[in-house]
C-alpha cells in the first residue's frame, strides 16, 4: 500500500512538472512575413473552403501549377468544410500541425489576429496584386483593429441577394421585379394564391436559423453601423433590443409566417435542394445558391432558365435590404513549417490572373475587379448590386465567437415559432454581450 | 493455518467466517451469499447443493495431501506463486498503464488544473503567460450560475427518462427474443449489430429526416392515423418535446442493442428448470420473471444499468447532429453545454469545471459500476 502511495505521488509529481515545462515562451510578436520560392523537394499544406472545389475548381488548379512550376515544391490542398471549422483552427494554429497557409471567414479572423497566432504581411503587402484596391471591409478584416498591420489577405466576398423561380411569378402575373418591402409582398401573396393547391408551398422561404437574414431586415430598419452590438470605448452596449431593430426583424417574421412553410427550426443549409424540389417560390440565398439550384448532381437542371435574382428589395425604391458582407480571407499562421512558401502561395492564389478567373462565380477582393463581375452573369449584377450597397457587418471583436452565431440563430429560430421577438433578441443579447465584454 | 492459507479463497473453512448485517462474510470481506450466486450459473446446479460444492471444490484444490493427488505446495508458499512470480500480474499490466496514464491520465490532470486557472479565452491559451491561477472562483462562478442548475436538472431527468426506458424496453425485447423461433432469433439479432454499427452522429441525422417538419414520414404517419393537425408538426420547436421525445428516441434506439443482446446473453444462464419448475408451481410469466428470472439477471442488470446511466448522462453527438450543429438551450445536457462553453465559446476553464462538476455528479454510479465489475469479476 505504501509502496502504491509512493508511486501515485511521483507520477503526479512527474505530470505537474511535465506541464509546467509544456508552457511555451509565450513570445508575443509575430514574425515577420517574407515570400520564399525555394520549395524543391518540401510539400506544402493549404487548407481551402470546398465552396472552392465545388464553386471555381479551376482557379484552384490554377494557382497549383504555377506555385508549383515557381517554386519546385508539391502542393497539397486539404478541402474543409465551415461546421465547427473555428474549433479545428484552434487547436490546429498552436500546435505543430498547421497548415504553411489557410482560409477562413471574415468573422472568424479577429479572435486568431488578437492572439498572434498569424504571420504579420505588412512588410509583404505591397507584393500582392491590387493591394492598394482591396475591398475595404474584406480588407478591414484581416488587419490589426488599427489598420496598421495586415494579418490576412482578402479572398473573396459574397452577399445574399433574393433568389426567385420568374415563371412562377409570371403565371402569377408578376410581370416586374419588385422594388420595395411592400411590393415583394404584393406579389408573393399573388404567387402563394396561385399556387393554393400545390401541398407545403412556399412563395418565399424563410429558415428560423437563416440569422444573417433576419438581422439583415432589422439592420434595414436600424441602420447598418453597430448592428448587433456597438463599442463605446473597449466595452460593448447591445442593439438587438432597439425598437428599430426589432421592427424589421417583425417585418421578416410576418413573411415568415405568411408565405413559408416549415422551416421555422432549420438552417438554410438545404434550402437550395429544397428550392430544387419545385414547391418553393423564392428564397433569399448567396448569389451561387442559384447554381446549385440547378446543379445536375445535387438539384434539378430543368430549372435552369426559370431563377432570376434581384437585391433584396428594401422599405425604399432603390435602397436595398442592407445584406451582410459575407467573405473570406487567407492567412499564414506562425507555426507553419513553411510560413515563406505558405505566403508564395497565397500571392499567386490572388493575383490578377486568377482573381479574374475568380470574378465569374464571386465577388473578387479589388475594387477593380468588380466590373469584370458583375458582366459575368445577370446572376452577378444583383450581389454586385448588394455588396456595393450598405451593408453591416458583425461586431468586430475577437470575443465574437460561435457561441454568439448559435444565441442568434436560437433567437430567430424562437421569433419564427412565435416568440416575442424582443423578449428572444434580450436573451440573445445577454449572452453576446457576456461573451463581448468579457476580461 | 495452513489449512486456511493454503485453500482458495472461495472455500474458506467456516471458522473463519463472521456474520455482519450485511450477511455471512468471509475472512476477505467477501458475503458468502455471493458464492451460492455464482454456483447458481453454472448450469445443473440448484442452491442445495452449494455448499456440498464449495467443500467438494476445497477437497479438490489438493488440500488434502492423503489423497495422493497433486503434491501439496510447499508450506508458507502459495500454489504456482514464486517470490518473483507475485510481480508477474503487475509487469504484464504496466504497458496497458503507462498506455492509460499517457492517454487519459495526462488530459484528466490537465482538466483538472485548468479548472484553477483563467483560461478562458483563445487569446490565453495561445498566450500562457497570460494565465492565472484564480483558485476556486470559477467554480463559484459556475455554482453560482442558474444556467449550471438548470442544465444539471434537465441532464438527470433526460437520464433517467432514458435509462429507464432502454432497459425496461431491453428487457422486454430480451424475453421476446426467447420465445420466437431460431431464425426469428438470428435475424433480429442480426438486424440489431447492424442498429449498432451505425454512428451516432448518422443515427442523429436520419432523425432529424425522419422527424423534419416538411417531408418528415412520422409527420405523414401521423397525419395518416388520423392527426390532422400533425401535417406540419415542428417537433423541434418546443425544447421539451425535441428533447424528451425526439432525442430520446435516437438515444434509445441507438442504445437497445446492446441492451437486448447482452440481456438475452445473461438470461441463457437461468437454468431451464428452473422456470419450468416455477411454471409446474403456478406461478405467472410476470411472477416467474420476477422471482426467477430477474436475480439471476441481477448482477449483469445493474452493471447495464449503471453504463447506461453513464453514456446517457454524457449524451453529446446525437444532440449536436439533431440540431445542425447549433443547439438551442433548451436542449444543452451536461455534454452539450460542457462542449458550447470549452469549445464553440473557447472559455476553458469554465469547461473544466463542468467537467469536473460532472464527473463528481457521476461518482455515485462510477463506484457502484466500479464495486459491481470487481464483484462479477472476483466470482471467476
Amino acid at each position: 500500500m505504501k509502496r502504491k502511495i509512493a508511486a501515485a505521488a511521483a507520477l503526479a509529481a512527474a505530470a505537474l512538472t511535465a506541464s509546467a515545462c509544456s508552457s511555451s515562451s509565450g513570445n508575443n510578436a509575430t514574425p515577420q512575413g517574407a515570400l520564399s520560392t525555394q520549395g524543391a523537394g518540401k510539400t506544402v499544406t493549404v487548407w481551402i473552403m470546398n465552396d472552392a472545389q465545388k464553386g471555381w475548381p479551376d482557379v484552384v488548379n490554377a494557382a497549383k501549377a504555377a506555385f508549383e512550376k515557381e517554386t519546385g515544391a508539391k502542393l497539397k490542398i486539404e478541402w474543409q468544410t465551415w461546421s465547427n471549422y473555428t474549433t479545428k483552427l484552434d487547436t490546429a494554429l498552436l500546435s505543430g500541425n498547421a497548415p504553411d497557409a489557410l482560409e477562413l471567414g471574415n468573422t472568424q479572423t479577429a479572435k486568431y489576429i488578437n492572439a498572434g497566432s498569424f504571420v504579420d504581411l505588412t512588410s509583404v503587402k505591397s507584393q500582392f496584386d491590387n493591394s492598394a484596391q482591396w475591398l475595404d471591409s474584406l480588407a478591414a478584416s484581416g488587419q490589426s483593429p488599427d489598420g496598421s498591420k495586415t494579418y490576412a489577405v482578402p479572398y473573396y466576398a459574397g452577399a445574399r441577394v433574393l433568389i426567385y423561380r420568374k415563371d412562377l411569378f409570371a403565371a402569377a402575373g408578376v410581370t416586374t421585379a419588385p422594388a420595395t418591402l411592400d411590393e415583394l409582398s404584393t406579389d408573393l401573396a399573388k404567387v402563394q394564391a396561385k399556387n393554393a393547391a400545390v401541398p407545403n408551398f412556399s412563395a418565399l422561404y424563410l429558415p428560423g436559423k437563416d440569422w444573417y437574414t433576419a438581422a439583415s431586415f432589422g439592420a434595414g430598419t436600424y441602420g447598418v453601423k453597430g448592428v448587433i452590438a456597438k463599442a463605446s470605448g473597449s466595452s460593448w452596449s447591445g442593439t438587438l433590443t432597439d425598437p428599430t431593430f426589432v421592427n424589421g426583424v417583425k417585418t421578416w417574421y410576418s413573411l415568415q409566417k405568411k408565405y413559408s412553410v416549415g422551416g421555422a427550426t432549420v438552417d438554410e443549409s438545404n434550402q437550395d435542394a429544397l428550392m430544387a424540389k419545385g414547391n418553393i417560390a423564392a428564397i433569399i440565398g448567396a448569389g451561387w445558391e442559384a447554381g446549385s439550384v440547378v446543379d445536375p448532381k445535387a438539384g434539378n437542371p430543368a430549372l435552369a432558365g426559370d431563377l432570376a435574382e434581384i437585391p433584396v428589395p428594401g422599405t425604399a425604391a432603390g435602397t436595398p435590404t442592407p445584406a451582410f458582407l459575407g467573405g473570406s480571407d487567407l492567412a499564414v499562421p506562425t507555426h507553419a513549417a513553411d510560413p515563406g512558401l505558405g505566403a508564395e502561395f497565397l500571392r499567386i492564389f490572388t493575383d490578377t490572373a486568377n482573381q479574374t478567373m475568380l470574378a465569374k462565380f464571386a465577388i473578387p477582393n479589388n475594387k477593380t475587379l468588380i466590373s469584370a463581375y458583375e458582366a459575368a452573369s445577370p446572376a452577378n449584377q444583383a450581389t454586385g448590386e448588394a455588396a456595393k450597397a450598405a451593408t453591416w457587418f458583425i461586431p468586430n471583436s475577437p470575443n465574437w465567437s460561435g457561441a454568439d452565431e448559435t444565441a442568434l440563430q436560437t433567437a430567430f429560430s424562437a421569433v419564427a415559432t412565435g416568440t416575442d421577438p424582443a423578449t428572444a433578441l434580450g436573451t440573445a443579447q445577454t449572452t453576446i454581450l457576456g461573451d463581448l465584454n468579457a476580461q | 493455518m495452513y489449512l486456511s492459507e493454503t485453500s482458495s479463497p472461495r472455500a474458506a473453512p467456516r471458522g473463519l467466517l463472521r456474520t455482519d448485517a450485511s450477511g455471512t462474510v468471509d475472512r476477505l470481506g467477501r458475503h458468502q451469499d455471493q458464492d451460492q450466486d455464482q454456483d447458481l450459473r453454472a448450469p445443473g446446479k440448484d442452491p442445495s447443493t452449494t455448499m456440498s460444492a464449495i467443500q467438494s471444490d476445497s477437497r479438490e484444490r489438493g488440500v488434502e495431501p492423503s489423497e495422493g493427488r497433486a503434491p501439496a505446495p510447499p508450506p508458507g508458499r502459495r500454489r504456482g506463486a514464486t517470490v518473483q512470480g507475485r510481480y508477474i500480474p503487475y509487469i504484464l499490466i504496466l504497458p496497458a498503464i503507462v498506455a492509460l496514464v499517457g492517454v487519459m491520465g495526462y488530459p484528466l490532470l490537465r482538466v483538472i488544473l485548468l479548472a484553477f486557472q483563467n483560461v478562458n479565452s483563445y487569446l490565453r491559451l495561445a498566450v500562457p503567460s497570460l494565465d492565472r491561477w484564480i483558485g476556486f472562483q470559477g467554480f463559484t462562478r459556475v455554482l453560482s450560475d442558474a444556467q449550471f442548475w438548470h442544465v444539471v436538472w434537465r441532464t438527470f431527468l433526460f437520464t433517467f427518462e432514458v435509462v429507464t426506458l432502454s432497459v425496461a424496453l431491453g428487457l422486454v425485447f430480451a424475453l421476446l427474443l426467447n420465445r420466437v423461433s431460431r431464425w426469428a432469433k438470428i435475424f433480429v439479432s442480426t438486424v440489431l449489430m447492424f442498429v449498432w454499427a451505425i454512428p451516432a452522429l448518422v443515427t442523429g441525422t436520419v432523425f432529424r429526416w425522419l422527424f423534419a417538419g416538411i417531408g418528415g414520414v412520422i409527420d405523414y404517419i401521423c397525419y395518416l392515423l388520423g392527426g390532422s393537425g400533425m401535417k406540419n408538426h415542428d417537433w423541434f420547436a418546443n425544447a421539451n418535446e425535441g428533447l424528451y421525445v425526439v432525442v430520446a428516441a435516437a438515444v434509445v434506439w441507438g442504445a437497445l442493442p446492446f441492451l437486448v443482446l447482452g440481456l438475452n446473453a445473461a438470461m441463457t444462464q437461468v437454468p431451464r428448470e428452473l422456470v419450468e419448475a416455477a411454471r409446474v408451481d403456478g406461478a405467472n410469466p410476470v411472477q416467474s420473471f420476477r422471482h426467477v428470472i430477474l436475480p439471476i439477471i441481477r448482477p449483469f442488470l445493474l452493471l447495464c444499468t449503471s453504463l447506461s446511466f453513464i453514456w446517457d448522462f454524457q449524451v453529446f453527438t446525437q444532440i449536436w447532429s439533431l440540431r445542425q450543429n447549433a443547439p438551442e438551450p433548451g436542449y444543452w445536457t451536461v455534454g452539450v453545454y460542457l462542449y458550447e462553453e470549452g469549445f464553440t465559446s473557447s472559455h476553458y476553464s469554465t469547461s473544466s469545471v463542468i467537467s469536473v462538476a460532472m464527473i463528481l455528479l457521476m461518482l455515485a454510479v462510477l463506484v457502484a459500476y466500479i464495486r459491481q465489475v470487481v464483484k462479477i469479476g472476483g466470482q471467476g
